[in-house]
């Protein structure tokens, strides 16, 4: 026999699975499957179709019982039943994974499948419609295809007018991303500003406030002048040495040495000494313009000034070009 | 001697019951699932005893001088096997035991997959798969496959059932393996 066994060969094996043939039939189909290897493989195989309609729910009730009774007589039988349940189970599975994946990617196209849940046993009605039954269907079937192209269009126009509407969407907020990054580096700015400038008060209060702080000194600035008129003395530590009082706010001291007028040198050098010996000031080289009203002003700070005694020694420049004592001069400071 | 004798009885039946098996143990195995379906589809309880009983008998016989004619070899397997499942029968009978049938488990079929089962089937070639997933999830699809595969309806089924068979042996491969 060929592998395509012909309807009447497949009936007689089903009818030999569900021990529905004769003894005689029986022993035929037997003895063919011993001798033929590709029989036998052909009834397996129908064995597999019936297990198959077994397990789908797909037999009558009376073939079902037969067939219960078939595939649960032994343990072996057991096994191949579980084994294709299981089969189908993981065929199943492996659908509605697959399935789940490929809805995500599914279009329009796919969606004919949609309608597979109508039930196998509806196609029993069709043949019962007439020729204006099958019109009417034929109209449906236009006007659905008609609503379908119309939605597929619909769903175009729509589809691209929310990717318009997604795109503005998405530049609009592009730029407030952008104006708003724009705007904290303003205000970055503006408050790096604002502490240079917070910096820049402080540092000025500061210095104002140093300012303030020396404006008593600029007072005390040696602006007042403390003035002494000196007279020659002969006497060492004489009696008749005058004290110069010296106040905080003295800056400078005018020295008036009275001299003699009929004597008059070319040049004039003057020193300041403490009565220990200590030079405290001197300057050589004076010209006698300096000498007004017989006297000679000298003007010093008063800082170099000290609680001491100090002499004032004047010489002149005589006409053989030595320097001449012409006088002392004594006094005291005391602050 | 005896032993050399009984292999040669052995080995000379399977080549000839199956002259086409690739070798004597694969003779032997198709020849012994041929009878193991033998009894099962006469709804015995034990096919897998009664097979071996089958085969141990024509042995015995075969080693007695028993001739078996070449042209039908399997005349005289079919007669031993039809005697075993008389006194199956009869043995049955006395027993008094009745055919134990449990009612079918309706459990859920998701339940019972295992590791084995989704092993195999990833190992099939994708067509296969393919061939199964249509053949399984919708019966209507079974007559549109045939058609573009240009098959009938039953070779179609002849397909799916080879690639069964290839799925049972590795699953039984793989069971036999994860125990071991």
């Amino acid at each position: 026999m060929s592998v395509s066994m012909n309807a009447k060969t497949d009936d007689l094996i089903t009818r030999f699975l569900l021990g529905e043939l004769s003894d005689e039939e029986r022993t035929r189909v037997e003895e063919r499957f011993l001798a033929d290897n590709e029989f036998f493989e052909e009834v397996l195989s129908a064995e597999d179709a019936l297990m198959d309609q077994y397990l789908l729910g797909q037999l009558s009730d009376e073939h079902r019982k037969r067939a219960q009774a078939l595939f649960h007589s032994s343990p072996g039988q057991k096994r191949e039943a579980q084994f294709t349940r299981d089969l189908i189970a993981s065929v199943r599975e492996a659908h509605v994974e697959s399935s789940s994946t490929a809805s995500a990617n599914s279009d329009i196209g796919n969606s004919a499948r949609a309608f597979s849940f109508i039930p196998p046993g509806l196609k029993n009605f069709l043949p019962h419609f007439n020729a204006t039954g099958w019109l009417v269907i034929l109209l449906g079937c236009l006007a659905l295809m008609s609503c379908l192209l119309y939605l597929y269009s619909q769903k175009k126009d729509w589809e691209a007018q929310r990717a318009a509407v997604e795109r503005s969407s998405q530049e609009a907020r592009e730029k407030l991303s952008e104006e708003m990054l724009n705007k904290a580096e303003l205000s970055r700015q503006l408050e790096i500003e604002k502490e240079k400038r917070a910096q820049a008060e402080e540092k000025a209060e500061e210095l104002a406030a140093q300012m303030r702080a020396r404006k008593p000194d600029k007072i005390n600035r040696p602006d007042t002048i403390t003035s002494i008129i000196l007279a020659p003395t002969t006497l060492e530590r004489g009696g008749n040495s005058k004290t110069l009082t010296l106040k905080a706010e003295t800056g400078r001291v005018q020295l008036q040495l009275e001299l003699d007028e009929s004597q008059r040198y070319s040049q004039y050098n003057i020193s300041l000494t403490t009565f220990d010996g200590r030079r405290v000031w001197s300057r050589n080289s004076m010209a006698p313009s300096q000498i007004k009203q017989g006297r000679l002003n000298l003007v010093l700070p008063a800082s170099l000034l000290e609680y001491e005694d100090y002499k004032i020694e004047l010489k002149g420049l005589s006409e053989n070009g030595d320097f001449v004592h012409v006088a002392d001069y004594l006094f005291k400071v005391r602050r | 001697m005896e032993a050399d004798f009984g292999q040669t009885v052995f080995t000379k039946l399977f080549q000839l019951l199956e002259p086409d098996a690739q070798s004597i143990k694969e003779g032997f195995q198709r020849c012994r699932y041929k009878l193991f379906k033998f009894f099962a589809w006469r709804y015995c309880e034990d096919p897998d005893n009664l097979a071996d009983e089958t085969i141990s008998r024509l042995l015995k016989n075969v080693r007695g001088g028993q001739e078996i004619l070449a042209d039908n070899p399997y005349s005289y397997v079919y007669a031993i096997a039809s005697n075993v499942f008389k006194e199956y029968l009869r043995a049955k009978k006395k027993g008094g035991v009745l055919l134990d049938i449990d009612e079918v488990r309706e459990t859920p079929v998701a339940a019972a997959v295992d590791d084995c089962q989704k092993q195999c089937l990833e190992q099939l070639s994708r067509e296969k798969r393919e061939l199964l997933a249509r053949y399984y999830l919708d019966d209507d699809e079974r007559d549109a496959i045939a058609q573009e595969q240009g098959l009938s309806l039953n070779a179609l089924r002849l397909q799916v059932h080879r690639i069964k068979h290839g799925l049972r042996r590795c699953r039984e491969d793989c069971q036999k393996h994860s125990m071991s």
